[in-house]
């Protein structure tokens, strides 16, 4: 049995991440029909990946961050934030140092996946910035 | 499902914050939040750790009569 969470944090982390796998298929689904069917390559292959993967992840991080199921029992939001916050910041760093372009003949770069890392680690800081203030408000 | 509010009160008799009950059964102080506003359905393990942590029986805490609802 998984020590980290409690029982409810679990059950909640089980639902949401049913719907985050029912999410990853309908993306799948919709990609594979808009590249076959209008042969539209709207991202470069690892951008691509990136945006399918991030897009569920962060549905899940959302709404189990805001019911309180993301962060285990002995962890706090304030040292989890400013680790992800040490993580955008190094993403958004290299992509800034890298000069390299965001979108490059008409479909998104290789090398927006450094900018789309670093927006997605900073969202999830944000919400942990969010949650930091809420609970220490209540109490 | 109603609020529990037998739990609330006898939380609050015993002079315990909702994160004191939390730390003493081992749970985050949401769940217990969750547990007494209703929205969240404990197992009866937790139920009888909760029930042992502030001195009462389970049927003092969980039984419902039938126009409890």
């Amino acid at each position: 049995m998984n020590k980290k969470y409690d029982e409810r944090q679990r059950w909640i982390n089980y639902r949401l991440s049913h719907h985050a796998l029912i999410i990853v298929f309908v993306l799948l689904l919709v990609n594979g029909l808009v590249r076959s069917s209008f042969e539209v390559t709207w991202a470069a292959p690892m951008a691509e990946t990136f945006v399918l993967i991030a897009l569920p992840t962060l549905y899940y991080i959302t709404r189990s961050l805001f019911q309180g199921a993301y962060v285990g029992r002995r962890e706090t939001y304030g040292k989890n934030g400013l680790a992800f916050a040490f993580i955008a910041l190094i993403f958004l760093g290299v992509f800034i140092a890298s000069g390299d372009a965001f979108i490059a003949d008409g479909q998104l770069a290789q090398d927006s996946v450094l900018l789309l890392a670093g927006i997605f680690f900073a969202y999830i800081t944000v919400l942990h910035g969010v949650k930091y203030f809420s609970e220490n408000k209540r109490v | 499902m109603g609020k529990n509010l037998k739990m609330k009160s006898v939380r609050v008799h015993k002079d315990m914050t909702q994160a004191d009950l939390a730390a003493r059964v081992g749970v985050t102080r949401q769940t217990i939040n969750a547990i007494e506003n209703g929205d969240y359905n404990p197992t009866i393990n937790l139920c009888i750790d909760i029930c042992r942590t502030l001195d009462v029986t389970l049927d003092d805490l969980f039984w419902k009569e039938e126009n409890d609802e």
